[in-house]
């Protein structure tokens, strides 16, 4: 008789277990966009005899399906847990570090394109005759190897800034930020986000400080505070959700010379009096509050009075630096190639500047297939 | 449809379950039969009417043979119009870019696999020669023969069941929460083979895969290539033992397909375990009727090369499949002439070391469609690379370890061989524990299935 009990158990859960997730699609209304991927999440696609006949109605429903699944983001996070305890060192793309980190895990760039950056930025340099600098950001993975899973394949970023360093014109000073965070690293703050690709503000500060070492800069007194976000769980979050893992604190930089800026968002139109976007703490990204997340153009307006005019081109990477640099340029203008049509040589006559930063990080740069436009 | 996709999990099955043990007892292989064509037609709407055409065809056969006793020219003509659609389907497009190869024009066919073909085909035809040969009668119902010809369970990936063996079943099986209980044990079981273990240790293959051949360390080649050794064995005998638990659902019982293979000790040993049904199906159909082994030993040499030749064409439609058919018959016929006592004398260990390198080595032949390619793989791993083992080898096997290990265990009999002393004599705690474990399978499988687009069945191809 306890064989048939426990027959009568298997079968009771083997029902449910195919009848509940049916009914949780029709009791739970369909989601439009997962903040979790960042993607907009497939719908319910219209029924019609074409696509019923070549197969493709079929396979909309089966993404249809995928993507609404109840509850997916919970399936989601025991997947990443599960294959964590079987001892996978990296899920979806993000390497498992120690200490609660998770670092990006890069494709190799196709060989030779970052040789052909390298040399559309001298060309660039070289043409504008406006003093340049090249600031490349090391990559968390590069900057805590320690805590790198034993062995994990890594893009030798030491090696790209050799490379940079040695094949560069002298139109372009590289700033090696290297020593200004290995000293900062000492300090407790982190220099990189756990859960994000991106660096802190401690991080960009110390980028910021070789800056302002190489321009005899005084640097002011900048604080952080914390703005009163919840804690940050950034995009390798997302790819690795890991039930354990401990959200970032988000820690902003002040100084007085943020007040009075005029920040303007060239793509949109869109306005703001801080480089800091208040309204993005509410979101899931909240490295989105340094200059309101990628715009292919930004201008900054200060009231520095310096006489100088900063052109950053740049990656994300830039966007939590560029606050620091305020106090020195009467304007800074971000483009980012990634984003940016026009021709940049008639936006470099235009645009009056009388310098230029370049803010990419390394690996980054490496693979960049938009940098070309820099030539155009 | 996939058995690991949302779409049959939770529509399709609850559904033909529904629908199947509502029905009536005479209505049963009806719906049985319809369901089958729905779930065949989900993503080959059009390949259906292959299939309809098929049933009609084969059912034809019997009924005329019926009538007028097992003749010939019908069984001839039937038998070609089966291969002929199994071959314009899979093989036109091989045929025709190999005559080409040699300075031919022939426009070639770029025709979609219709699924599972190579599969109804086989059982059709396993219909067909039994009919003629007097093994069994003809069905006299199209429906109880379309139920046979299209049923879901093992439509697409096998096992191939030949008609005999469930010819009583269509008609005087009965369902039992029993083996409704063991049908679910046994489909919890194909499922967690095919989305924990054959899905998950793919990607470390296709992270070598993806890695340019020259930047292979001997090492990774090794890994890669266990990895897809696990990858077939989890994914193939998955697949069937999903299709014997949902036959066992409705009251079917198919034969056994896979019998632990890589614990095999020759080569000859490890096709008495793989695939069990396509090796019982030629060996019936084509290598008796041949003369078997009571032949002259050039002769019965024959017989194996086209048995093998045959057998790994039907894996698939290029040249890779046919070495790697002939390669095992080659095996074969050496394990049969030239080394079989060298082989009993040999230790244990060095049989299973001997058929599982013998058996890694076809995978490489099996898996890489150029034989330039096989020949460079075979060569890393054999030595000849830049180095022995480098990071992303390391990395990997670490990764990957723990995986690698429950991979090897769970290919042995040994985890079943633990339950069962561990339950013998306490039919409570047996039902409980594997209720629990199943229900555990299937709770864990759903997170990954709903956490990965990733689910192609690697017998889709064939």
């Amino acid at each position: 008789m306890k064989e048939k009990a426990s027959l009568r158990a298997l079968t009771a859960f083997f029902l449910i277990f195919l009848l509940v997730p049916p009914a949780g699609y029709l009791l739970l209304a369909d989601q439009s966009f997962s903040e979790m991927e960042n993607r907009y999440l497939a719908q319910l696609p219209a029924p019609r005899l074409t696509r019923l006949l070549d197969g493709s109605l079929a396979r909309g429903l089966e993404t249809y399906l995928a993507d609404q699944f109840p509850l997916r983001s919970f399936w989601v996070r025991v997947k990443a847990a599960a294959d964590a305890g079987l001892g996978r060192k990296d899920i979806g793309g993000a390497y498992i570090g120690a200490r609660g980190r998770l670092f990006e895990k890069k494709d190799p760039p196709a060989p030779g394109l970052f040789a052909e950056n390298l040399a559309l930025m001298g060309d660039l340099a070289e043409n504008s005759g406006l003093p340049c600098v090249f600031l490349p950001v090391y990559s968390a993975a590069a900057f805590y190897a320690e805590d790198l899973p034993a062995h994990a394949p890594l893009l030798d970023e030491r090696r790209f800034m050799r490379e940079a360093l040695d094949t560069l014109p002298p139109a372009v000073d590289v700033v090696d930020v290297w020593p200004y965070l290995a000293a900062g690293s000492g300090e407790g703050a982190d220099l990189y986000f756990r859960t994000d690709h991106h660096w802190t503000q401690a991080g960009a500060y110390r980028a910021f400080l070789a800056l302002a070492a190489r321009g005899g800069w005084e640097t002011g007194d900048w604080q952080p505070y914390d703005p009163g976000a919840p804690p940050f769980f950034g995009a390798l979050h997302a790819q690795a959700p890991l039930p354990w893992l401990r959200g970032d604190d988000f820690l902003l930089w002040e100084n007085e010379a943020l007040t009075g800026v005029d920040v303007r968002f060239v793509d949109t139109g869109a306005t703001a009096l801080s480089p800091y976007i208040s309204a993005n703490l509410a979101k899931k990204d909240l490295y989105t509050v340094f200059l309101d997340g990628n715009h292919s153009e930004t201008i900054i307006r200060t009231a520095a009075g310096s006489g100088r005019r900063l052109l950053i081109l740049k990656d994300s990477f830039a966007h939590a630096l560029a606050p620091f640099l305020l106090p020195y340029y009467d304007e800074i203008t971000l483009i980012d190639l990634r984003y940016f049509h026009e021709p940049l040589s008639e936006r470099l006559e235009r645009g009056d500047f009388t310098e230029i930063l370049f803010v990419y990080n390394l690996s980054w740069f490496a693979g960049d297939e938009n940098f070309h436009r820099a030539a155009e | 449809m996939v058995f690991s996709g949302l779409p049959f999990l939770f529509f399709f099955l609850p559904a033909a379950l529904g629908l199947y043990y509502l029905a009536p007892r005479r209505a049963k292989n009806g719906v049985l039969c319809l369901v089958s064509i729905v779930f065949y037609a989900w993503g080959e709407p059009v390949y259906v009417t292959l299939m309809l055409f098929s049933i009609i065809l084969n059912f034809s056969y019997g009924q005329w043979a019926r009538r007028h006793g097992p003749r010939r020219p019908a069984l001839f003509l039937t038998v070609c119009l089966n291969l002929a659609l199994l071959g314009f389907f899979k093989y036109a497009g091989f045929l025709a870019d190999s005559v080409n190869a040699l300075g031919a024009n022939i426009p070639a066919p770029d025709l979609p696999l219709p699924i599972g073909i190579s599969f109804y085909t086989f059982q059709a035809l396993s219909y067909v020669f039994d009919v003629h040969r007097g093994r069994c009668a003809a069905q006299s119902s199209l429906i109880d023969f379309g139920c046979y010809l299209a049923m879901f369970p093992q439509l697409i990936a096998g096992p191939i069941v030949r008609y005999v063996s469930v010819a009583e079943q269509l008609r005087g099986r009965r369902e039992t929460l029993a083996a409704f209980g063991e049908g679910i044990r046994l489909f919890a079981l194909g499922l967690s083979k095919k989305v924990l273990l054959a899905n998950q240790i793919g990607v470390l293959w296709e992270t070598c895969r993806a890695t340019p051949l020259d930047d292979l360390s001997v090492l990774a080649a090794w890994l890669g290539i266990c990895a897809f050794a696990c990858q077939i064995y989890f994914d193939f005998s998955g697949y069937s033992d999903m299709a014997l638990g949902l036959g066992r659902m409705f009251g079917f019982s198919f034969p056994l397909n896979f019998r632990y293979p890589y614990i095999a000790r020759s080569v000859t040993d490890f096709w008495r375990r793989w695939h069990m049904t396509l090796s019982a199906w030629f060996r019936e159909y084509v290598y008796i009727p041949l003369g078997g082994n009571r032949v002259a030993a050039p002769r019965h040499i024959l017989n194996i090369a086209a048995v093998w030749t045959l057998t790994g064409l039907w894996h698939g439609a290029s040249w890779n499949f046919a070495l790697w058919g002939a390669y095992f018959g080659l095996l074969l016929i050496l394990e049969k002439y030239v080394w079989a006592h060298l082989l009993q004398k040999a230790p244990v260990w060095f049989g299973h070391i001997y058929c599982l390198t013998a058996v890694l080595v076809s995978w490489v032949f099996f898996s890489f469609e150029s034989a330039g390619d096989a020949l460079r793989y075979l060569g890393l791993m054999f030595g000849r690379a830049t180095v022995y083992a480098d990071d992303f080898a390391l990395y990997h096997m670490l990764s990957f370890g723990p995986l690698f290990i429950i991979c090897a265990i769970g290919a042995t009999p040994i985890p079943a061989g633990l339950w069962r002393r561990l339950t013998q004599g306490r039919p409570g705690l047996a039902g409980w524990s594997g209720a629990a474990l199943s229900a555990g399978a299937l709770f864990l499988c759903l997170a990954y299935i709903v956490s990965s687009a990733y689910n192609p069945f690697l017998y889709f191809r064939f």
